[in-house]
């Protein structure tokens, strides 16, 4: 049986609407990701998205086996990049068919283009170190800490979700750390 | 314009840049904004214009309101300012630390605190600074600030990969003390 495909490719212009959807869904702004890029700054700024150096942007696209479309399930996102220190700051969503998100350790697809943009940014990026910021009542730091991620702290209250103060835990993984 | 205890906290100007770009170069004291020179008047003229212009970041130059001419000695900053999650980070710098630092710094960080809460109305304030600075800690800390978060590796000063220790205050705590 052959496996489903999975590749990160530059956002594409033909993606934005797919790109505000997820943006304005529930889950997405849950996990703060539109504080980021807002669908008003996609609609003004969409040329910001390949000029500014110190963030990439990538759509996740999967093929399945016998099936010559590729379908967008996600975005990632590293930002923040400090080309000094040689760290950036991971962003990802990974959606199902039905538009429900997935975690990071849910599905082996999603699995699996987290890692391929760890790799981007250790391999190609050469970057030192990568850091993620997780909100409150997302288990994933299991699925983390298989990968070498390690908690660095929480910051309280940091996040307004639905009128409320939220906090969020910070996990980093540095480039040694890395199990491949 | 902030002036309070004798303390002058001024939007920053044209004639303030070479200050900017003096002590925002201090190595390992200003972590985030480093000032890149810019010999051109024009781009200088910009570059202050984009500070003041930005909702994500403004800047004070620091004076001691002690006679005629107020003496500039350092500079306060705020940046990564996030107005829907009200947060932000901010950075301070004094130049004559002995002197300075130890008699005005904590009325220095009490108007620029006040000024976050009251002023801009954000909830909560952070501050990053490198693990071996000791005594930039004990002030913040003097001010109800507390470690958390510990990134390893998270600065490159003086050829080496160093900790950075993130430490923050909320609104509530600030009103309490």
């Amino acid at each position: 049986m052959t496996e489903v495909k999975i590749e990160l490719c530059q956002i594409e212009e033909s993606e934005i609407p797919l790109l505000r959807d997820f943006l304005n869904s529930k889950h997405a702004q849950n996990l703060g990701f539109y504080s980021a890029y807002s669908a008003e700054f996609l609609n003004q700024n969409f040329d910001m998205l390949w000029k500014d150096p110190n963030a990439y942007c990538f759509s996740i696209k999967t093929q399945h086996p016998g099936d010559f479309k590729k379908v967008v399930g996600g975005f990632c996102t590293i930002r923040n990049i400090n080309w000094t220190a040689r760290h950036g700051e991971l962003l990802f969503i990974k959606i199902n068919k039905d538009g429900n998100l997935l975690s990071i350790g849910e599905c082996d697809e999603a699995g699996t283009a987290f890692k391929m943009l760890i790799d981007y940014c250790f391999d190609e990026l050469n970057l030192n170190k990568v850091w993620i910021e997780i909100f409150q009542g997302y288990d994933v730091g299991a699925t983390l800490d298989k990968l070498g991620f390690i908690a660095e702290g929480v910051r309280q209250f940091s996040r307004q979700v639905n009128a409320k103060q939220i906090s969020t835990t910070i996990f980093s993984l540095l480039s040694e750390e890395y199990r491949r | 314009m902030i002036n309070k205890d004798g303390i002058i906290l001024q939007p920053v100007e044209l004639t303030d840049y070479p200050f900017l770009v003096k002590w925002g170069n201090q190595r390992g004291l200003v972590l985030q904004s480093q000032t890149k020179r810019k010999t051109n008047a024009r781009e200088q003229k910009e570059y202050i214009a984009k500070i003041n212009k930005t909702e994500t970041r403004q800047a004070f130059v620091v004076f001691l309101n002690d006679g005629e001419k107020p003496p500039r000695v350092g500079i306060c900053e705020l940046y990564n300012i996030d107005h829907h999650n009200r947060t932000c980070f901010i950075n301070v710098y004094i130049e004559d630390k002995k002197n300075i630092m130890a008699v005005h710094g904590f009325k220095i960080l009490q108007s620029l605190l006040e000024y976050i809460f009251y002023r801009i109305g954000l909830y909560k304030v952070s501050v990053e600074l490198l693990l071996e600075q000791g005594s930039e800690i004990t002030l913040f800390k003097q001010h109800d600030f507390e470690i958390e978060v510990r990134k390893r590796k998270h600065a490159f000063v003086g050829g080496s990969y160093k900790t950075v220790v993130e430490l923050a205050l909320s609104k509530p705590k600030f009103e309490k003390k």
